[in-house]
């Protein structure tokens, strides 16, 4: 069922306020994961890790159901549909891989911050993981992927989209 | 099918042949469901009870 139009533009701005905001949350975690692997003082880059998993469960996991759920009403609820539309698609599958890519990752991020709140003192070498840095720029490349295909909307229907009457 | 949707099949392909790759030389997401090695290396600086 098409939503009308008020309710639409409603529906798009959640949307993008939890996309943009996944975004950013991101683009902080990049941030703490270069402060981890390139600062010389230990306490700085133990801070660094202890925020990252906090930043992952108060704010880049809420983000990411959000910007799933605003995107599913905005697909169902417009023209576009979830499955008639190669882009919308692709788009849905980037998004499901990576909240599970990131829910996954969580339990790593819960070990490296056990790890650095248990390590008082320790020097910043033993601390350093690459990981977080890793994840958090493919996350970021994923997103940036995510926010040009719905931008440019690339054409393209799927089979289904082509049995459907033309919109 | 589009040509983008290929390139895009493509790159998703690669990509899990990586992960793959990664996951049998014990570097993939397997390390997502075990104990991270910062957690051994802490283990290296806790005090023993010698």
């Amino acid at each position: 069922m098409l939503m009308p139009a008020p309710v639409r533009k409603l529906g798009l701005l959640a949307h993008i306020l939890a996309s943009v905001g996944w975004l950013g949350a991101v683009l902080v975690s990049l941030g703490l994961a270069v402060v981890g692997l390139s600062a010389t003082d230990g306490d700085l880059v133990r801070s660094a890790y202890l925020v990252m998993e906090t930043l992952g469960w108060t704010t880049l996991v809420p983000l990411s159901f959000l910007s799933l759920a605003t995107g599913l009403v905005q697909a169902l609820g417009t023209r576009w549909g979830l499955l008639r539309h190669y882009w919308v698609v692709v788009k849905l599958v980037m998004n499901l891989f990576a909240m599970t890519i990131l829910l996954l990752y969580m339990r790593t991020l819960a070990a490296v911050s056990a790890a650095a709140r248990s390590a008082n003192g320790a020097d910043a070498a033993s601390l350093r993981d690459p990981s977080p840095a890793l994840h958090s720029g493919a996350a970021l490349v994923l997103l940036v992927v995510a926010a040009a295909l719905a931008v440019y909307k690339p054409p393209g229907r799927t089979r289904y989209g082509q049995r459907r009457v033309p919109t | 099918m589009p040509r983008w949707v290929v390139a895009f099949l493509l790159t998703g392909a690669i990509l899990a042949a990586l992960l793959v790759l990664a996951l049998a030389t014990g570097h993939g997401p397997g390390r997502h469901l075990s104990a991270s090695p910062i957690t051994l290396t802490l283990v290296d600086h806790m005090p023993d009870d010698r």
